[in-house]
């Protein structure tokens, strides 16, 4: 009797451990792929920054945001600008790229970007007779493929000659005085000022 | 300078009669996962070198190469599971001599090691381990001994990246498992 109770005490604990049974499908999902949350970008020489994301796809079906995780990049950075994770602003008028996503030489993602060529812009009226006087002049942009009045974001930054003191700019609009009788006033649009991109467009008042 | 001959005499009580000794065991075990719903049993061997004293204390060193039948970390499709676990455990031994037969021995120790696994990210995982043993030594003359033991172990897994985190998981591995020792 006291035998057996010894070999069932030890076999006991034997059949605990022997009849386990064994997980045959992997509960961790893995990564099956990244993805940019836009796959086909189009974008006006003179917007703002644009964020995009970095989805993570699972072999479970499920995405997380992977967005600060992952290695952004273009294949031409004068093309792009990285403001951010993720984050891009045009810096050419006009132009093709790519942006892409890479995560440990394993996982890669690549868009399509199109920047749209600003071609002219559409001007407000002044009134060059008012000596003194703050005036506003709005703009719109004419681009490419036919699309016109277009609102200006960025990347513009205005100029003007002796005869007229800017106090305030935006991309769509100046604010300025005409500091003395002139028969004529000369403002500049300079797109992506500084750059080997830069456009001027010039705008003579009469 | 006191503490250390203190604690050298300590040493040299605790090992007083001690011998080195090699052993082996085979096992099965069951291993249970904390943050999934995941199980893996499979066998085991063990190989290991100790230096003490059978009936009071010793040190061991050993190493375990365990089977493995389950596919927790895999993810490809051609893995039908996941690699065989090897680790390296250290493990201060406390036997008891009731002046019976057996010697009954409680095992505390600690230990790491590596299995392969096939994730598109990681192709190792490490793991870390703290491990308990209750068990008995037979001794079957001067040199040789049975040894019967069941161990409970803690394992902690280096953490799986999943771009967006970096998950651990924790597992509990019952082993039941039996062996001879040699010693010198």
């Amino acid at each position: 009797m006291q035998l057996s109770t010894k070999i069932s005490s030890l076999l006991f604990p034997l059949l605990l451990i022997s009849c386990g049974d064994n997980t045959t499908t992997s509960p961790i999902p893995d990564i099956s792929s990244i993805d940019i949350n836009d796959s086909n970008i189009s974008l006006y020489s003179t917007d703002a920054a644009h964020n995009y994301k970095a989805i993570v796809n699972y072999t479970n079906g499920t995405m997380a945001d992977g967005t600060l995780d992952i290695t952004w990049s273009s294949d031409d950075n004068g093309t792009l600008l990285f403001t951010g994770i993720g984050s891009v602003t045009p810096l050419h008028n006009g132009g093709n790229t790519t942006l892409q996503i890479e995560y440990d030489s394993k996982f890669f993602n690549t868009t399509p970007v199109y920047i749209k060529k600003l071609q002219s812009l559409n001007y407000s009226d002044i009134n060059i007779s008012k000596v003194g006087v703050v005036q506003t002049l709005n703009v719109t942009g004419n681009f490419e493929n036919n699309e016109s009045n277009i609102s200006l974001t960025n990347n513009i930054l205005w100029s003007g000659d002796e005869n007229i003191t800017i106090s305030e700019q935006n991309a769509s609009s100046v604010i300025f005085t005409i500091d003395q009788n002139v028969t004529s006033i000369f403002l500049k649009a300079s797109l992506f000022i500084n750059t080997t991109n830069q456009v001027d467009f010039n705008k003579t008042f009469n | 300078m006191k503490k250390i001959l203190l604690f050298l005499l300590l040493l040299t009580t605790l090992f007083a009669d001690a011998r080195p000794y090699i052993g082996t065991h085979l096992g099965i075990y069951n291993e249970k996962f904390s943050e999934i719903d995941a199980r893996s049993s499979s066998t085991l061997a063990n190989i290991k070198i100790g230096y003490g004293n059978r009936e009071a204390y010793s040190i061991e060193f050993s190493l375990d190469y365990l089977n493995n039948n389950a596919k927790i970390f895999s993810s490809a499709p051609s893995a039908n599971k996941d690699g065989k676990k090897i680790g390296f455990n250290i493990s201060l031994v406390k036997a008891f001599d009731f002046d019976i037969y057996a010697l009954p021995f409680v095992k505390v120790g600690f230990g790491s090691g590596v299995q392969n696994i096939d994730r598109k990210l990681q192709k190792s995982l490490a793991f870390g381990s703290f491990q308990l043993v209750l068990g008995t030594y037979v001794p079957l003359n001067r040199y040789l001994d049975l040894e019967i033991g069941y161990e409970i172990k803690h394992i902690s897994y280096e953490a799986i990246n999943t771009i967006t985190k970096k998950i651990s998981y924790n597992s509990v591995m019952n082993t039941l498992y039996f062996g001879i020792n040699y010693r010198y």
